[in-house]
Order: structure tokens, then C-alpha cells, then sequence
């Protein structure tokens, strides 16, 4: 299989609708029935007012959109790594969504100590990268500090065998990035965006960068950045960037996503509960003629 | 594959497509069952100036085992004093077995020399403000010592692809991360300095230029 990028994926992505922007306290997503529904939080283990408040406001979403999982993209814990560090970097901010079933899938980042991986609450499995599926999805979870060839090697042979109508990989170093501090990751990006490309990635997440981006599709494939769930770094994303769709390093912020069928759906809200971005777009499915979607 | 993209407005999504079918996991789960040491990946450490370097890491892995079989297995658990009380344990028992060891026993200088130029050579090929943006997290103040803590409150140095992919592989129990400008070898589940390379990256001039714009 391969992805072409059309001009036409810029142009729509251009478009994506926006239509909620400004709208408090609000979920936008569809909600249609029997669909996966999952939050997106990044670089959040401060264990500070920001984290918390931001878990209260991802339960007040939980409750009307109903996710039930939470993916993390890594810096789950800063600083030391005591149990009353899990305690208060993560399983307090998030004790409402821990209480009502809410699985946490993380990703490391270069703050955390990989043995983070047998922590149960993160879901690792005990493996620094791993894969699992909800719904039509197959979420590739990797760890960008150390991408070896070991790695690699799993990553592409994760990629053969998946057989979900959506690939999603979430890591912590984003491979396209518009921050002032870290930008994008060049050297990860030469060795897994082929992958991506060859195999069919459709979503990426990824944190490390203290705020929000959604970056212009890059050869067909979205790319979130949401690195900004605790911690936030003011005014970073670089103003003029063209990478940049929509991004938002005021305010910190989570992301929830619902994938109906072929239509992935995602809302972003800030701490406030201000809703700073959404829209949807929807992928072809794999099999058949290839005859391009109609725009609806 | 080719994504056909379609923009829609969040209103008129509502009621599409409803009965998404839940799907079993099996494909991903057995991917996941793999065992990671099986993986035969090319290595570099077949190389022959790297014969001596391969040597010192089997042993390092036999002795890693020998200290990891005294100390209770580990599973997953929902309790982090179990993790950390087990990563402390293990590098414990690498400590006595380890006892009195050097810097250099496992790079030994010919290696050293080796591994150090393929640092030297990877780092000078890449912009400065790459070259900076590797180090930016870096802890740069910490002197290594072997048979010490990797600092447990400091972030993990990433340590790019493109040079990770030019040095001898490791083996699981290892890895390589910058602790200032040296190189070190960490063991990873006891979080351990095993080894270390003094100043493997070079320093950078005086004046290092600003990142510019990211591709």
C-alpha cells in the first residue's frame, strides 16, 4: 500500500471546520453510537494546579462523551519518581476518570523513567513500545527517546500485520513541529515517517512541546501536537510557521476524539473549557477501487 | 493506501455511521507477544573492531542475570514503591557483582576511540543548532560514575535515530544516553551507570548559532 498526498488533502484540511471555536463547557463531537471515543493529554506529571484542574475539566467531558480511554504521549511523571509521586502526578489529577473505569494507555517521554512501563495504571504490558486496538483503531504506541532497531523492527512488522481500518501512532517527539524550543524532530522523522507513508499511518499524536498544534496534513497523515495538558510554555509556537493549521500556546489543553467508521472527530479544549479547536475529516477505506470520496 | 479526506461540519456528522463494530484485538496482541530478543537486527557489533565491545556485553548480560534472578521478578503492578524498590534492588546486587569496576571496562580505549569518532563524526555532520537542540535537555552538570544512579529527578538525554542506528546494538538490559558531553551505558531496569566515554560529544564553538526555521 501507498499514500499519495493529493492537493487535495491540503486543501480540505485547510478547511477543516472550526465551527466551535469559542464555545464553553461544550462537547462537540457527534457522539454517534457504538463509535471510539478517547482523550489525548501530553507532558502532564507536574502534579500542579494546571494538571488538576485540567483533570477535572477532561471528567467534566468524560461525563457527556462518555470516552473510555485516555491515551498519553508522554512526561507522565517530572521530577522524582516516589510513590507519592504517582500519587500526586497522576493518580489524584486523574482519580475521577480512574474511578469511573477510564484506562490510561502512556507513552514515555524523556522525563520518565522507562521502568514507568511496569506501573499497571499505564497499561504498558511491561514493554516500552506496544500496540493495541480499540474499536477499528490500532493504536501504536512507541518510545521516541530510544528508537533503535529493535524498535524498528517490531514497529514495521506491528504495521504489516495490523488489519484495522485506522492506524494510529502516538509517541512523545512530535516529527513536525512549529516550537521555538524543540521543533521538529528531523532524525526520528527520517526513520519512521517512511513507515508511516508505506504502511498507511493516518493519525499521529505526540506531545514534548508545551502547547497545542494541529499541523497541516503532511503526505496525507494528520499530526497532533498536545504536549500542553499540565505544563505550558507562553507564546512558542513560532508565529508565520507553515507547518502550523491551527495552534494554540496560550492556555493549557487536552484533546477528546471520536472515530465513527470512517470519520475521525476531535475537539480540543482548554483549561477553561473553552473549545480552541475541532472539525473532522474522514479517510477512505482501504480496500476497494480507490475512487475518491465525494465531498458531502 | 490513499486517504480520501472529507471536511464536514461537526453537525452534520452526528448522525452518520452509526454501528461501529468493536473489533478483537487478536492481530495486535500477538505482534505485542513477540519476544524482543528474538529480533536479529543487522549490528554492527558483528563488526570486528567491535568484537572485543560484544564480548564485554555478553558478560555484562550474564552478570545482569545472575543479579536480576536474586531479585523478586517483575510484573506490573499498581503499586510504584514495588517498581522503584525493585530497580533499587537490582542495581544493588549489579553493584556487588560489579564492585571495583572502571571506567573503560566496558569501552575499553580502542572501543572507546571507535565509538567516540563515530559520535564525533555523527554530531559534526548536523547543524549547530541541531547539534543544540539535541543537548537543550541534557543534563549537563552531573559528573557519571560508574556504579551510580542515572539522576532519577533529570529528564533521559534522547539520543537521535540516526546515530543510535550507527552505533553497535545493544542488548536489552542496555542503552546509550549523553549524561553532559560523555556517553554513558545505562542499564536500564536497574538504572545504573555501567560505563562511560568522557567527552564523546564534541564541544560545540563558543557561539553556536539560533535554530532557524524547522523543516
Amino acid at each position: 500500500m501507498t499514500r499519495k498526498a493529493t492537493p487535495l488533502i491540503a486543501a480540505l484540511a485547510l478547511a477543516v471546520a472550526l465551527s466551535r471555536v469559542g464555545t464553553a463547557q461544550r462537547v462537540t463531537l457527534p457522539l454517534t453510537r457504538d463509535s471510539t471515543r478517547f482523550a489525548v493529554l501530553g507532558d502532564t506529571g507536574t502534579g500542579d494546579k494546571a494538571q488538576y484542574e485540567i483533570g477535572r475539566k477532561l471528567e467534566e467531558f468524560r461525563e457527556h462523551a462518555n470516552f473510555t480511554f485516555t491515551i498519553m504521549v508522554g512526561d507522565n511523571i517530572y521530577g522524582s519518581e516516589r510513590p507519592q509521586d504517582f500519587q500526586q502526578k497522576f493518580e489524584l489529577p486523574y482519580k475521577p476518570l480512574l474511578d469511573a473505569g477510564v484506562k490510561f494507555y502512556a507513552a514515555l517521554g524523556n522525563h520518565d523513567d522507562p521502568n514507568q512501563r511496569f506501573y499497571k495504571p499505564f497499561n504498558m504490558d511491561g514493554e516500552r513500545f506496544y500496540a493495541f486496538t480499540k474499536g477499528n483503531i490500532d493504536f501504536f504506541v512507541l518510545d521516541s527517546n530510544y528508537m533503535d532497531r529493535k524498535q524498528l523492527e517490531w514497529f514495521e512488522r506491528a504495521l504489516k500485520d495490523s488489519k484495522s481500518d485506522w492506524k494510529m501512532a502516538y509517541f512523545h517527539h512530535p516529527l513536525y513541529s512549529s516550537g521555538a524550543t524543540h521543533g521538529s524532530e528531523t532524525d526520528l522523522r527520517d526513520v519512521l515517517e517512511p513507515l508511516f507513508v508505506k504502511y498507511g499511518m493516518d493519525v499521529v499524536f505526540a506531545g514534548h512541546e508545551h502547547f497545542y498544534e494541529r499541523v497541516k496534513p503532511q503526505k496525507g497523515i494528520y499530526y497532533f501536537t498536545c504536549g500542553g495538558s499540565a505544563k505550558l510554555r507562553k507564546g512558542n509556537i513560532r508565529k508565520g510557521s507553515e507547518l502550523t493549521e491551527k495552534g494554540d500556546d496560550t492556555q493549557n489543553t487536552f484533546m477528546v476524539v471520536e472515530v465513527a467508521k470512517d470519520v475521525f472527530n476531535f475537539q480540543t479544549v482548554s483549561r477553561g473549557g473553552v473549545t480552541i479547536d475541532s472539525g473532522a475529516f474522514q479517510r477512505t477505506r482501504r480496500e476497494g477501487s480507490g475512487t475518491p470520496v465525494a465531498l458531502r | 493506501m490513499r486517504l480520501g479526506l472529507l471536511v464536514i461540519s461537526l453537525m452534520t456528522t452526528s448522525s452518520l455511521f452509526a454501528g461501529c463494530k468493536e473489533k478483537p484485538a487478536a492481530t495486535v496482541k500477538e505482534v505485542n507477544a513477540l519476544d524482543a530478543k528474538s529480533t536479529d537486527a543487522p549490528n554492527p557489533v558483528e563488526d570486528p573492531r567491535f568484537k572485543e565491545f560484544s564480548d564485554h556485553l555478553r558478560a555484562y548480560v550474564k552478570l545482569h542475570d545472575t543479579a536480576d534472578a536474586r531479585v523478586p521478578s517483575l510484573k506490573e503492578t499498581s503499586d510504584p514503591l514495588q517498581v522503584s524498590g525493585r530497580e533499587k534492588a537490582l542495581a544493588d546486587e549489579i553493584r556487588v557483582e560489579r564492585a571495583g569496576a572502571h571506567q573503560g571496562e566496558m569501552f575499553s580505549a580502542p572501543v572507546a576511540r571507535e565509538i567516540a569518532d563515530i559520535v564525533a563524526e555523527d554530531f559534526n555532520g548536523r547543524p549547530l543548532n541541531v547539534q543544540k537542540a539535541i543537548l537543550i535537555e541534557v543534563p549537563m552538570k552531573v559528573p557519571p560514575a560508574i556504579n551510580t544512579d542515572y539522576p532519577t529527578t533529570m529528564p533521559l538525554a534522547t539520543v537521535p535515530p540516526g546515530l543510535l542506528l550507527k552505533l553497535p546494538t545493544l542488548p536489552e538490559e542496555l542503552e546509550y544516553r549523553f549524561l553532559g558531553r560523555h556517553l554513558i551505558l545505562r542499564d536500564v531496569k536497574a538504572n545504573l551507570i555501567v560505563d562511560f566515554i568522557p567527552d564523546a560529544v564534541p564541544a560545540a564553538p563558543a557561539k553556536t548559532a539560533g535554530r532557524g526555521a524547522h523543516p
